[in-house]
This record gives structure tokens, sequence and C-alpha cells, in this order.
């Protein structure tokens, strides 16, 4: 028995995140970045620093002294704590990785297990859009370096929803929280209705609806524009504008798109935000942005943002487009190998997985067994060979 | 590639299926579902009728890309989709309401059966009635026949119709057909759901 929401992982499975592992490794690394590792217990009240209900919401319990620890909800959050305590007084940019399992109560209706791989980048101190456009474009090539064929990575910045309440001539305070709150929900009929009741000008409401209903397309770009009549919602726009176009120059420009209807859950960003999808997988395969004020929750005026793959959702979309990491064919089962440890130990030198077995046993291909004197290999894909030792060694291509 | 759309069972399934028409929607071969749940595929289209709630949890995984759901079941699950278009057929409301025998003035709890528990439980906590939802999957009013419950959280068209002799005590929400789509829709199938949301709109507007 194992918990709700916990998961065993067999070694198939286990090879494959292995491989797709290193595959994001070597991409972050390409990019300078260096990698982290946090521990999985963090003081509880420095994962409620940013007071967001999900990152709250984790495992907790008490050490031995009834201090409330809780396993961390995300990683974001601790590379931050890290680097605002050990690189506070180094130069700027930061660039960190890292690989590991985060932890969230276990929500079967959202597809949340209990915990789950992340595999992300946090670059710190740099605010301007060539950093977005270096995240943007990482993703891409990272997805691109674990073999994923297609994909599209959407585009927003937090900064659209709250110039757009701005723009919309809302008098009555509760009616920028209610479509504040509309637009996080993700309800746009109630949105309608409110910016209806409120007596928001006919054009503007128009504009609003294509802007959020063309999610996806070009066009809610020029519906966006259309809405942006004040200096904070033209500059929103410019910014997307000029990350998308960066991350064009680097390449990717067929893999990205806008969604102004795409919300983050997580409070703690401030500017462009960004999904990574692919098709057959219902959830984000990744997700970033910028978080301008995180670090000022342990008193460090840093900039940052980042982005985190979900490792085992990024495995399941490879495994839909049949690009799944080629795992490593499976040890030669050498009936009678434990009583001739010298000849494993060549095979083994020669780079050939062996596991060693009675004499006895009857495993299945590719197996090894001996038979009075001579030896009988059967390979995987049913070639046989019997003879001597030296005819094995030929067969596995043994000098 | 096949658009998969959910439709929930309801009386008004024609007022739906003529709107989604008018859109251009091939939905002929939706008369011919007998099955509950059940798939049949029409040109481009694959229609899938299925309670809502089971129609939600596909759409939040990727396995529908939209759906016509009435609005009580998502005010019930909360669920992680595009709510894109009431598309302003099936208005109905969801009610409070108890035998008539039941007192205003009767103190403790008071058991509600419903169909949508978490929404029942959430209404009444912002209110000062006590409740205890009882969670059925069926027709709540037969919960108060039996003795089970002392009244239901449910839409007022059923009501009417089960002519359960129940008295509405207090509205919970206005609800209606709504067209939603799940998050992998909108970001990888994009162009096309916004097409269609653009056409029902038009649809929409001219009546």
């Amino acid at each position: 028995m194992i918990p709700e929401g916990m998961h065993d992982v067999l070694p198939d499975e286990a090879a494959e995140l292995h491989a797709i592992d290193v595959a994001l490794r070597a991409r972050f690394s390409a990019y300078g970045y260096g990698e982290v590792r946090t521990p999985a217990l963090e003081f509880a009240e420095t994962l409620e620093l940013p007071d967001d209900d999900t990152l709250s919401a984790g495992y907790r319990l008490f050490d031995d002294r009834g201090r409330e620890l809780m396993l961390r909800t995300d990683m974001t959050v601790p590379v931050v704590r890290l680097a605002a305590a050990r690189y506070r007084d180094k130069p700027l940019p930061l660039r960190f990785f890292y690989v590991g399992a985060s932890y969230r109560p276990w929500a079967p209706q959202r597809s949340q297990d209990g915990e789950f791989l992340q595999a992300g980048v946090e670059l710190l101190g740099a605010p301007s859009a060539e950093a977005d456009a270096e995240c943007v474009t990482l993703l891409c090539d990272a997805l691109e370096a674990c073999g994923l064929p297609d994909y599209h990575v959407t585009l927003n910045t937090m900064a659209f929803p709250t110039a757009l309440v701005d723009t919309l001539g809302l008098v009555e305070d509760g009616d920028r929280e209610s479509l504040l709150e509309a637009l996080a929900d993700r309800d746009y009929p109630l949105l309608e209705s409110i910016a209806a009741n409120a007596a928001v000008a006919d054009e503007a409401l128009k504009a609003l609806q294509a802007a959020l209903t063309l999610g996806g397309t070009r066009d809610s770009l020029a519906q966006a524009r259309k809405l942006a009549t004040t200096p904070a919602m033209v500059a929103a726009i410019d910014r997307l504008v000029k990350v998308r176009d960066l991350v064009a120059d680097a390449g990717y420009e067929r893999a990205v798109t806008f969604d102004f209807g795409l919300y983050q859950d997580l409070s703690y960003y401030t500017g462009v935000i960004f999904e990574a999808w692919a098709p057959g997988v219902g959830l984000p395969i990744a997700s970033g942005g910028r978080y301008d004020g995180l670090a000022a929750h342990f008193d460090w005026e840093v900039p940052g943002v980042g982005f985190a793959i979900a490792v085992e959702r990024l495995r399941d979309a490879l495994d839909e487009a049949g690009r799944l990491p080629a795992v490593a064919s499976p040890a030669l089962a050498f009936a009678g190998g434990l009583d001739e440890p010298e000849r494993v130990a060549e095979l083994r030198r020669a780079g050939i997985a062996v596991a060693a077995l009675p004499g006895d046993a009857l495993p299945p291909a590719p197996l090894l067994r001996r038979v009075g004197g001579r030896y009988v290999l059967e390979l995987s894909d049913g070639a046989r060979t019997e003879g001597p030792w030296r005819d094995i060694r030929r067969a596995l291509g043994i000098a | 590639m096949t658009l998969r759309i959910g439709l929930e069972p309801q009386p008004q399934l024609d007022a739906v299926l003529g709107l989604l028409s008018a859109a251009g929607l091939p939905v002929a071969a939706v008369h011919g579902l007998q099955r509950q749940p059940g798939i049949v595929e029409d040109g481009d289209v694959a229609w899938v009728r299925a309670p809502g709630g089971d129609l939600l949890s596909w759409c939040q995984g990727g396995g529908l890309d939209l759906a016509v759901v009435g609005k009580e079941s998502l005010l019930e699950d909360e669920p992680e989709v595009y709510e894109l278009l009431d598309l302003r057929v099936a208005p109905a409301t969801l009610v409070f309401a108890t035998a008539a025998a039941t007192g205003e003035g009767r103190s403790g709890r008071l058991r509600v059966a419903t169909r949508f528990p978490r929404l029942t439980a959430r209404h009444f906590a912002a209110g000062g009635l006590q409740v205890q939802p009882v969670g059925l999957t069926s027709d709540a009013t037969i919960a108060v026949s039996l003795g089970l419950a002392d009244g239901v959280v449910e839409l007022d068209t059923l009501l009417a119709e089960a002519a359960s002799g129940l008295v509405r005590r207090d509205t919970v929400a206005p609800c209606g057909a709504r067209l939603v789509a799940g998050r992998a829709a909108r970001a990888l199938r994009g162009a096309e759901v916004a097409a269609l949301v653009v056409r029902l709109r038009d649809l929409l507007a001219q009546r």
C-alpha cells in the first residue's frame, strides 16, 4: 500500500525518464545554467510567503522541535530562497536549473499527482524582454532536444488583465475584482455580463470578447491592440510582441502563439507568462513566466523569470508522439553464470549487461546457458547460436 | 483531425443541436445515439453523450475538445476549462426547495438531497442555514418522498416536471447550457474553437 496520489516507477519508465532528464540537463547547461538542489522539506512559512493557495496547500509535518515543515509544493520558491540567502552580493544575472520532485495534495479531478517531477530554470536579476525570450527559447530547445515533434507555446502577460480593467472605465471597485476573478476562472459569460452591467462601451466589450475568444490565433493580437488604450497596456503588448519576435529569431516562430485568456494559477507571476502544450496530453507540459516580486519576500529586490517542465507529462507527450527515448535492450540472462564468474566478468568488461543466474534457471531471451561443454545463446530477436565459447564471443561481437 | 464534442442528455438537446447545426456542425448522427454514455462520428466531429460531470472530466483530461453542459455542472465541479459562451438555451434556475410541512423556524440541520453536494455546501456555508448535503446521482425529490431528506437543491425545470409538491425557498444560481473548451483544445486547436465561437455568437446575436 502507498498513499493516494503516489506512484512507483518501474525500470522501463525509469529509464525513459532518465533519458529525458539527461537531454534536459544538457540543454539547460548549454545556456549557462548551473544545477542547484534544494531540500524536499522547507519551513511551511517559507512556502507560504507568496500567499498563494496552490503553494500553501502541501503535505505538512512537524519537526522534533514542533516547527511546521512542508514538502516543497514547487521549485521556484525554494530556488529563489536559496539565491536570496547565498547569492545576495554576487553579480547578476544568476542562472540556475533544477530537476526534482514537488509535492501537492492528490487531486484526481485535476489529474494532480501527490508527487511530480519538475525540471526547470530560474533566471534572476535580468528584467529585460531578452531574458523572457531566453526562457521561452530554452523551453522550445529543451522540448525539441527530447525529441518532441509537435508542441505549442502560448504566451500572455499578467499585465494584460490588470491593464485591461483599467481601460474599461469600471467605476465600482467590486466590478474590477469580479471581472479579474471571472478572467482567472475562465468564465467568459460571467465576465461579459459584469462588463455589460457596468455599462462598458460597446466597442470595448466587443474587442474584449474578441481578444478572449481568439485565443491561440494571430487575430487575438490585433484585437488586444485595439483594447490597448492606456500606456500600460500598449507597453504590455509591445513587450509580448518583442518576446515573440526574439523567440522567432532564435528559430522557434512555428511553436509560439498568443492566448489572452491564458491565466497562470500561481499568484507570484507579474509579467510575461507562458505554457507549453502537446497533442494527447490534457494538461500543460510546461509552464512559466516572470515573477518580479517573489524575491522581495526574502528582502531581495531582484526580478526573475523561469519555467518548469512537468517531466512525467513530457514523457506522456513523447509516448503519444511515438518518440519515447530508446531504452537499452534487456540484460543477457546467463543461466549458469553464477558458476562461471570469469566469463560473466569478461562479458561485462566488453560492455554487455549480464545478469548471472543459477544453472537451472529458465529466464526469457536474451538468454545464455551452458549445455554440457557448449553454450547456447538465444537473442530477443530469435537469433540462436550454439557452440563453444569462442562462437558466443563472435556472436556477441566481442573482439 | 476529428473535433470531439460532448453533449449532456438534457431535455432541450434539440435546441442545442439546432444551434450547433446552424453553426455548421454535422449533428444528424447524434439522434442515432441510443446508449448513454455513447459516442458517434459524423464527418469531422465525434459526438459524445454523457452526464455533465463526466464531460467536464474528459475536457480537463484532453479527451474532449468541447462540450455543451449545464452551468450547474460547472458550479459543482469548478473544473479548469474555458467557459466560452452562454448558448441561451435550456435556461433554468437551481433552487432550494423543501417539503411544504418543513417549517421556516425549524432549528438544527436540514438534510438536503442533491446531485450537487459541493455546490450546496458552498451555497449554504455563506448563509445562515445549516444543511447536510446528501449526494445523489439521480432525481433528488425521491429522497424527500422516502423521508431521507428535508429538501432538495435541484433545477426548477426538473422540480416542475416531477410535480413533487416541494415549495421553493431560495434561489441558488441561474443556470443554462454553456459551451466549454478544454485547456488543451484551446492551446492546440485555438483557431477551430475560435471560429465556432464566432459563428455561434453571431447566431445568438440574430435571435
